[in-house]
């Protein structure tokens, strides 16, 4: 081969490189924005008296998460794709044979200590795939971060965030949201944009959670009867749910794969796709959540703006297969019946004070099991199972109880018995910006001005 | 099955639509209606709001009925014969016909549903 042939090979395999590594780095740093919105929403919704303890508590599930998915979360996504059917559990004691070959190749990159997660010339792009996935595993902990406000102890809630955002979660990918996953192999599994894999899980898990929690102090009354607990600050919770419409647009551009040597893009499993259908489709599923939400609870502001996110949720698992047609109708029934999910769920005493349940577990649901009725006969490998209606049902049972559910309620029926999940009734009466970070008030400028001895002063 | 292909090589390769029901337009022009039916329901919502919300409100069985009858038409194009879709241009007078039968299903239907909630509401007058 002549030489200027070979340099520009050489020059388009580093182009491609280049721009696969600017993708998904760009793509993850506005993932980081969902956060942003994360914070401003749960700050927003709790009163004032909780909005700094609950906006710090927010903020370190960035710390628990980000360090345990360097830990042992990113090798579990790796490790765990072909047990307990295609083959073991993955790690350094695993001799590779011919049959896990291919997918402990990953494996060997995803260890802590793997040089792959270094500066290392060989490799730009593991990196990049892990910065993605952390935000990700973030993004599925803050779900759970925002209906346990108020009550909830700081301990507790961090070891809870742990094992949601840095285990059972990743299980759940490792299965449904991988090319080796036995989810995909035995029954053709499709969640593009993680409806159950993200959604349904951390919903579920939330709702585990919830039941062994019990609901703040003045939310039922002595009949049982709900409450209402307003927000503080409406205002900022929808300017934050604005920002998690943003981050959500990088959140699915970043489910695109697109590698060195591709001609076209692909989803995670393989499948062919276009970053424009993505681009469409979500603004599509955004429109119209907000508009169902707004007819089915009349126009209530709060339900409303969470509305375009159940729209965006229950389309996000076909939305690499849907015509934005389709999309119109799966996400105006999710985001027109999910108040009453929330409703139900509040009926049943349960306080789920930002309808993380309603909108990630129920919406999540929807959107699997969307893709089985409205988007089946796909194969997306050789030798793979097409897209079906069971081909949907058993995995997303399989994670909503298993990796789900029963992790969030167990888990947290421990902590409860060991007094680590809830915090003493006093301190949740004076509040938990005084009691967990000794700060009298986020607001000291308004407090003076409603002390009247001191309102005259400068 | 919705997907409009038969074996992984044919999606792997595709060139065109990928999206489930892309060898279906009848059923793509079916759920646009279905879109557009939903957003003029928003629409109404939002400006007669007090028809849909206070005590005159609509009955959403009516509504449900309206949406309903609205789709009769394109779920009847849904069952046009083959024959019927690939007429084009060399079609005859007859076939190329307005077909009006759907629109008279949906006028009575509505009819129908409307008649309903004026019912309903001499009954409520009644009642006060």
């Amino acid at each position: 081969m002549p030489p200027e042939v070979q340099e520009l090979q050489g020059t388009v395999s580093a182009l491609g490189t280049f721009v696969s590594e600017s993708f998904y780095y760009y793509a993850s740093v506005f993932m980081l924005i969902i956060h942003v919105g994360f914070l401003a929403y749960e700050g927003g919704v709790s009163r004032a008296k909780n909005v700094l303890a609950t906006m710090v508590k927010n903020l370190i599930t960035l710390a628990t998460v980000g360090l345990t998915f360097f830990f042992f979360g990113w090798w579990v996504y790796n490790a765990f794709p072909l047990w307990p059917v295609n083959g073991p559990i993955m790690g350094p004691w695993t001799t590779p044979t011919e049959a896990i070959k291919a997918a402990f190749a990953y494996v060997e990159t995803a260890y802590p200590w793997s040089p792959n997660l270094g500066p290392n010339t060989a490799d730009s792009l593991t990196g990049v795939f892990w910065f993605a996935f952390a935000l990700f595993a973030m993004t599925t902990a803050s779900i759970l971060s925002g209906a346990l406000i108020e009550r909830v102890k700081l301990g507790g809630y961090f070891i809870l965030s742990i094992i949601l955002g840095s285990f059972t979660w990743v299980v759940g990918a490792a299965w449904g949201w991988n090319a080796f996953g036995w989810f995909l192999t035995q029954f053709g599994y499709h969640d593009f944009g993680c409806s159950a894999v993200v959604h349904a899980i951390s919903g579920f898990f939330t709702l585990g959670v919830l039941i062994n929690l019990g609901p703040r102090i003045g939310k039922f009354d002595e009949n049982g009867r709900p409450r209402a607990i307003l927000p503080h600050n409406l205002p900022l919770t929808m300017v934050g749910l604005m920002l998690i419409f943003v981050g959500f647009y990088a959140f699915l551009a970043a489910c695109v794969i697109f590698l060195p040597g591709y001609q076209g893009i692909t989803s995670i499993y393989g499948s062919p796709m276009t970053l424009a259908s993505i681009g469409v489709n979500t603004t599509i599923a955004l429109a119209t959540g907000l508009m169902g939400a707004y007819i089915s609870t009349k126009a209530d502001p709060f339900y409303t703006i969470s509305g375009g996110l159940a729209g965006i949720i229950s389309v996000s698992a076909g939305m690499d297969l849907y015509h934005p047609v389709l999309v119109i109708p799966i996400a105006f029934f999710a985001a027109f019946t999910f108040p009453y999910v929330a409703n139900f769920i509040e009926k049943l005493k349960i306080d789920d004070a930002v309808g993380a349940f309603a909108v990630h577990g129920y919406c999540g649901v929807v959107g699997t099991v969307a893709v089985g009725l409205f988007a089946t006969g796909y194969i997306q490998a050789d030798g793979v199972p097409a897209t079906s209606f069971i081909g949907q049902l058993v995995p997303l049972l399989i994670m909503i109880i298993f990796l789900g559910f029963l992790p969030g309620y167990g888990v947290s029926l421990v902590l409860k018995q060991l007094g680590l999940l809830r915090i003493p009734d006093e301190e949740e009466i004076q509040g938990l910006d005084l009691s967990d970070l000794g700060v009298e008030t986020a607001y000291p400028e308004y407090s003076l001005t409603m002390r009247p001895d001191l309102r005259s002063q400068p | 099955m919705t997907s409009p292909f038969k074996t992984y090589a044919e999606f792997s390769g595709a060139e065109g639509g990928i999206y489930a029901f892309a060898n279906n337009p009848s059923i793509i022009m079916a759920l646009l209606g279905i879109s557009v039916l939903l957003f003029l329901y928003f629409l109404l919502f939002t400006c007669a709001p007090k028809m849909m919300n206070g005590a005159n409100r609509v009955p959403p069985t009516a509504i449900g009925l309206l949406i309903g009858v609205g789709l009769v038409p394109i779920l009847t194009a849904l069952y046009a014969t083959p024959a019927d879709a690939i007429a084009g241009p060399n079609a005859t007078m007859e076939s190329q016909s307005w077909n009006g039968m759907p629109w008279l299903l949906t006028l009575t239907a509505g009819g129908v549903a409307w008649h309903g909630w004026r019912k309903g509401q001499r009954r409520r007058r009644s009642r006060r």
